[in-house]
């Protein structure tokens, strides 16, 4: 039986794919349903078949063209693995926390359970790779993609703030 | 405007995301769900457990029966001491002879299901001991023969028994045994390739 603090982190989960408090309630109350019928199962690890389960009744939900990352095969092989590392860091990166809302808002859900995954969950980039069964290389190639993306976002919102104040 | 201070992202997205949690009905509802499904499990398994209790009583039984199989098979005294246990009660039915006679050769002749030629033992001398006849045994569940010997100098009647050696005797008695068992003494030994025992009252 999952406990209110497991349903409450299931439910984060939900909202970083759904983006909305809402649906990721009604996400999880559906795949809370789905376990209760599996129950009669062993299920080893609850929380990661939850996991699992969440993204793939997301993914059913949305009709997964939109969710999934795509990214052509010779874009991947070009990422040289150093310099992903370097390029991938999201550590280095700042956000007042107001703005949080805003730049989830502006990511796919594909984007935003990754960010989910790597700062509340704590996964590293492997980890997540495993967790999502994609190649390391195409979510570095992500991952730089994504910080460019914020990079980009800030930097035009610096201008736009600059040109309010002027 | 007046901004707040920057955190680094993942600090920034793990405030936004502590700060969602589901509320008091929901998580009642999502409990409420888990309960209940809880319940019905239960009840399920103890209808199935109705419905297959005889295959489980079946099952049960079966078990039980192989313990006790396992159990008196692990018990089973020796085969030697089981051989003698059988001769000592062959002798002691005191079963009438089949064929009087004192030749070995005719009784033989009469007993022509055995599987195997009946032999003078170099134990027992023609001149202490007399052939009186013969009949049909089993031995370890193989067809033998008892021929009932006189002893000429004790005067009492003893039984003399001739099997076939399987290979699973042959490996447990190397040498001769005797054993008193009831009242019975009962020896057994091996020779030229036959199975012979020696039984009488005490």
């Amino acid at each position: 039986m999952l406990d209110k603090k497991q349903l409450n982190q299931l439910y984060r989960f939900a909202i970083s794919l759904t983006h909305q408090d809402d649906q990721a309630y009604d996400l999880l109350q559906s795949c809370v349903e789905k376990y209760l019928k599996q129950k009669h199962r062993e299920i080893a690890n609850p929380m990661a078949y939850m996991k699992q389960t969440i993204r793939n009744e997301f993914i059913d939900q949305t009709r997964k063209q939109r969710f999934q990352f795509e990214l052509r095969p010779e874009v991947i092989e070009s990422i040289d693995y150093e310099q992903s590392q370097q390029e991938t860091s999201l550590e280095d990166l700042h956000i007042q926390q107001e703005e949080v809302e805003s730049l989830l808002c502006t990511l796919l859900p594909d984007e935003r359970e990754l960010l989910y995954l790597w700062a509340v969950v704590e996964y590293t980039i492997d980890e997540i790779a495993i967790l999502k069964q994609v190649p390391r290389g195409t979510l570095s190639s992500k991952l730089h993609r994504l910080k460019k993306r914020i990079q980009l976002q800030q930097s035009s919102d610096n201008v736009l703030h600059l040109k309010v104040k002027s | 405007m007046k901004h707040s201070q920057k955190n680094t992202l993942d600090k920034a997205l793990k405030t936004h995301y502590e700060a969602k949690s589901l509320s008091a009905d929901q998580l009642d509802t999502l409990m409420t769900m888990q309960a209940t499904a809880e319940e019905n499990l239960l009840t399920r398994l103890l209808k199935d457990f109705r419905g297959y209790r005889y295959a489980f009583y079946a099952t049960a039984c079966l078990l039980l029966m192989t313990l006790v199989v396992s159990f008196s098979l692990l018990n089973r005294p020796p085969l030697a001491e089981r051989i003698m246990h059988e001769i000592a009660y062959n002798h002691q039915q005191e079963m009438p002879i089949e064929i009087a006679s004192n030749s070995l050769i005719s009784i033989g002749e009469y007993l022509n299901k055995l599987k195997f030629p009946l032999i003078n033992s170099s134990s027992l001398s023609p001149q202490n001991w007399q052939l009186l006849g013969g009949r049909y045994c089993s031995i370890n569940g193989k067809l033998a023969a008892q021929l009932k010997v006189k002893n000429l100098q004790d005067n009492k009647t003893y039984t003399l028994y001739q099997a076939a050696v399987g290979s699973d005797i042959s490996k447990v008695l190397t040498a001769a045994k005797e054993q008193a068992i009831e009242g019975i003494t009962v020896s057994i030994w091996q020779e030229k390739g036959l199975l012979l025992g020696l039984a009488h009252s005490n």
